[in-house]
């Protein structure tokens, strides 16, 4: 991994059309603000890695979808 | 509410986290409650999500749209949009939950549709419990476009 050393309000390009801005450092809180075009999807780790789970575990197959239908019926 | 979507194909791109590869869904309306419908992946017969348009469950809910999806769908209007939600099925209703965090944004014009992570300020958990939601029902879609 490339480990850049960088001071609040210096910034790095990425691929000649993304730019990734320290803009403020407070203990161990770091904001980071991004300028890139709006095809660049951007987000948080940990939310990617919750959508994703949260995905995987959702799919199912037609017919067990079905089980829903059961459970609500019970309800 | 969708019932007009039954049969049509969306076409999601690499949008669905974890399902890059699957990019064509058919959309199957259940018959009994047009709130609820299947995504049946068109790529892979044993892939699909059960869905549920969120606002019947969850009135309150709401989805603002940025720019770069409203580009990407091609969305004209409020009105060509519809949204629904993965479901997690468990074992018991009472366990289930539903992605409010991340819905599918379909335009219902041109089918293209995405799933669509809401911006932090949009506090919704991807495992909202089905079964409180589901205390509750009716509803309108509640979304807003900026154009």
């Amino acid at each position: 991994m490339l480990v850049l050393t960088r001071k609040p309000g210096q910034s790095i390009i990425v691929n000649g059309n993304i730019e990734i801005i320290v803009t403020a450092v407070d203990g161990d809180q770091v904001k980071i603000g991004i300028n890139a075009p709006s095809d660049i999807h951007i987000l948080r780790k940990e939310v990617a890695e919750a959508v994703e789970s949260s995905n995987r575990e959702a799919t199912v197959s037609r017919n067990a979808a079905s089980k829903l239908r059961g459970l609500m019926k019970k309800d | 509410m969708l019932e007009l979507l039954h049969e049509k194909q969306i076409e999601t791109g690499p949008s669905i986290l974890g399902f890059e590869e699957y990019h064509t869904f058919q959309i199957f309306v259940e018959e009994e409650d047009s709130n609820f419908a299947y995504l049946q992946s068109l790529d892979d017969e044993n892939i699909g999500f059960f869905t549920v348009y969120p606002f019947a469950l969850y009135p309150e809910y709401s989805v603002e749209l940025d720019d770069a999806i409203i580009t990407k769908l091609e969305i004209s209007n409020e009105e060509e949009v519809a949204i629904l939600c993965l479901i997690t099925l468990r074992e018991t209703l009472e366990l289930s939950t539903m992605n409010l965090l991340a819905p599918i944004i379909i335009n219902t014009r041109t089918l293209k549709a995405s799933q669509y992570v809401l911006p932090p300020k949009f506090e919704y958990s991807a495992r909202t419990p089905l079964i409180k939601a589901a205390k509750a029902k009716g509803g309108t879609q509640d979304v807003s476009v900026n154009t």
